[in-house]
């Protein structure tokens, strides 16, 4: 009797385990799809504006000045980038921003959305709240490709040639 | 009668687009440089051969012409329309090098869009792209302008007999002083004064302002001075004049561009001490009329979808776009996709009005042109005036353009074409667009968008739209820039030297 009841307790914690375990699968896939990239933030229902959203990009250029306290971040994906006003402290964790030579690190932005910010002159951004750098930027390749040397170095051989041919021929025109 | 071109004819034709190309090819020395100075050796060699090709490619084309043959009227018109091609071509070819282009065309379409100081782009990755790349973007709108042509002609490059056919041919209307030369160095130092002014102040503004780096700092300054003053609208960034978050930023570009859209002529009589011109002329009357009302019309346009919830940021994001849109130049502080979903239907129609009406004539701006508008307006009183009165009555229409002048009828019909011109290429261009399978207003905006060279875009212009849509925006841009007649002669003598016409027929 005992035996039977502990495993009826013992299916019973497995069920909910499993249960468990199925209705959090959706829960961390919503979770997942609830970070933005920054072209999905500009394209965005305007019913959320003023809401909080969270996004993840790659910082950009360089944090600019915004005012005493605060920075602005460019954060770019898919192509687009938004503007972000963040305490400057937190815009001085990123270590690398994105340029020719480098890619910049990724962010995290938890923020309030402003499709057109009363504070900052009608701008679409995104206030900060939580600010931190998921990965760090590195370094990218820029092959250096020598073929195109050497096609340029033989086009300014056959015009150092066409040169003194046009040359000879404005001569023999003249005389 | 339509004259053929003889072979002798497309000798002289062929040379001077080769001095063009050879050009072309000397400007990439300041990319090269640029790239030499950065470390970025990628896009040096990039510069490197693109400058071998144009000086081997343009060579060989000027090798045609050993004489020194005068240059006719009609063979301006075809030098300075394939000339502006073929510049075109051969300044795509580092861009298509770097990386950042789907494809040649892609790259092209970009040259074409630099050149004719149209701002709109189809590249990828802007924010990674080299410096040296973007100083080549930006160059091509310092060279475009100006005007190619111009630029020969400044520095004297084998243009005599035929200068001043070249000079009109370029989209110029006047002389600004007796000798041509003088005239296109002239508009270079207007040119250099204030893109050196831009350039200083922006530096400030980014490095002690918004905390740049020097030397990117300066780059930016520079670049986004020369976009402004030559109302091209290129930016090094992405997120265009977005990326600076700067009220001072704004300020400075709008001066910018309002310097830009102004007459070379105009610039010369101020310079001169004539500065009552500045508002006797009717160009500056009918812009200043222009971008007042217009501004207002997309003021009212914001405030009634209450998109923006302030009169100051109504009136400042209304504003920046119209003098944006009416100079041609072509930056925006909102995304391309914002026009249709945030900025409603009245701002939309007010921004359109604006790009399709232009700047001034003899100016680095594109569109029908405020000469042009204030001559058929006093033209259209005119005829109103006449109607009404006594039949014995003789009237006679004036305006101030630089000096008193009679409205001629043969002045109202040349401005009367090029509006029509303009307005066939506008609605053209859209229709194709909306075939395409875009928005109508969408398809309509970016039309007149690339036609008027201004760059503002509504999202349809990127490296994904139809290969079909490309090449049109792209003669639309080359088409408008040169304000049609040379790029129609070109036509015509390409169907001529193909057999169309026969006799008698045309």
């Amino acid at each position: 009797m005992i035996r039977s009841l502990k495993n009826a307790t013992g299916l019973f914690v497995s069920l909910c385990c499993i249960a468990g375990a199925l209705c959090a699968l959706p829960t961390a896939a919503a979770a997942a799809s609830d970070t933005l990239s920054p072209a999905e933030v500009v394209e965005i229902d305007r019913d959320l504006n003023g809401t909080v959203i969270e996004f993840e990009g790659e910082a950009i250029g360089e944090a600019l000045h915004a005012d005493a306290t605060h920075k602005w971040v460019n954060v770019l994906g898919d192509g687009m980038a938004v503007g972000v006003y963040v305490a400057s402290d937190s815009a001085d964790l990123v270590g690398t921003f994105g340029d020719h030579r480098h890619d910049g690190d990724i962010v995290r932005v938890s923020g309030t959305i402003n499709v057109a910010c009363d504070e900052h002159a009608g701008e679409f951004d995104v206030h900060a709240e939580r600010f931190e750098i998921i990965s760090q930027g590195e370094v990218r390749e820029t092959p250096i490709q020598p073929w195109k040397a050497v096609v340029g170095l033989l086009g300014v051989a056959v015009f150092l040639v066409e040169w003194r041919f046009y040359g000879r021929l404005k001569e023999r025109n003249l005389a | 009668m339509w004259i053929r071109l003889r072979l002798a004819d497309l000798k002289v034709i062929l040379h001077f687009v080769g001095l063009f190309v050879i050009g072309i090819g000397l400007a990439m020395l300041v990319p090269l440089v640029t790239a030499v100075v950065f470390g970025e050796w990628d896009a040096a060699l990039d510069y490197f051969m693109g400058f071998g090709l144009a000086l081997c490619i343009g060579m060989g084309m000027a090798l045609g012409r050993t004489r020194g043959e005068n240059v006719t009227h009609a063979d301006a018109l075809v030098i300075t329309a394939l000339g502006w091609l073929a510049a075109s071509l051969i300044a795509a070819v580092p861009l298509a090098l770097s990386g950042n282009y789907a494809s040649y065309l892609d790259a092209v379409f970009d040259a074409i869009s630099g050149l004719t100081t149209s701002g709109l782009t189809v590249v990828n990755d802007l924010d990674h792209m080299a410096l040296a790349h973007n100083m080549w973007r930006h160059l091509t709108h310092l060279i475009g302008g100006q005007g190619i042509i111009v630029a020969a002609l400044s520095l004297a490059v084998g243009l005599r007999g035929g200068a001043f056919s070249l000079y009109l041919a370029e989209g110029r209307d006047e002389r600004i002083l007796p000798n041509v030369l003088y005239t296109a160095r002239f508009i270079w130092f207007v040119t250099a004064v204030y893109v050196l002014i831009g350039t200083v102040v922006l530096w400030g503004v980014n490095s002690l302002h918004l905390g740049m780096a020097p030397d990117r700092g300066l780059l930016h300054a520079f670049w986004i001075s020369v976009a402004a003053y030559d109302t091209g609208g290129f930016g090094p960034q992405s997120m265009n004049a977005m990326y600076y978050h700067s009220y001072s930023f704004e300020i400075v570009g709008v001066f910018l561009m309002l310097a830009g859209t102004l007459n070379f002529n105009l610039h010369a009589q101020v310079w001169r001490g004539d500065r009552p011109e500045l508002w006797r002329n009717i160009e500056t009357r009918v812009l200043g009329i222009n971008i007042m009302l217009l501004s207002a019309l997309t003021a009212i346009g914001l405030a009634a979808t209450r998109f923006l919830p302030e009169g100051f940021e109504i009136l400042r994001k209304g504003a920046y776009h119209i003098v944006s849109a009416n100079t041609g130049t072509g930056h925006q502080t909102v995304y391309p996709g914002q026009w249709t979903s945030d900025m409603g239907g009245i701002a939309i129609v007010a921004v359109m009005l604006a790009m399709a009406a232009g700047g001034a004539v003899s100016s680095t701006a594109g569109g029908i042109k405020a000469l042009r508008l204030g001559v058929i307006l006093k033209s259209i009183v005119h005829q109103v005036k006449q109607s009404i009165a006594p039949r014995s009555a003789v009237l006679k229409a004036r305006y101030h353009h630089i000096e008193d002048k009679f409205l001629t009828p043969e002045a109202a019909s040349a401005a009367t074409t090029v509006f029509i011109l303009y307005m066939a290429t506008f609605i053209t261009g859209g229709i194709i667009g909306a075939a395409y399978g875009y928005d109508p207003v969408q398809a309509m905006f970016e039309s007149i968008s690339a036609t008027a060279n201004v760059g503002l875009s509504t999202g349809i212009t990127s490296s994904g739209m139809p290969v079909g849509l490309k090449i049109v925006y792209m003669v639309q841009m080359w088409g408008g820039r040169l304000e049609f007649i040379a790029v129609l002669t070109l036509i015509v003598q390409v169907l001529l030297s193909l057999g169309v016409r026969r006799k008698g027929s045309l």
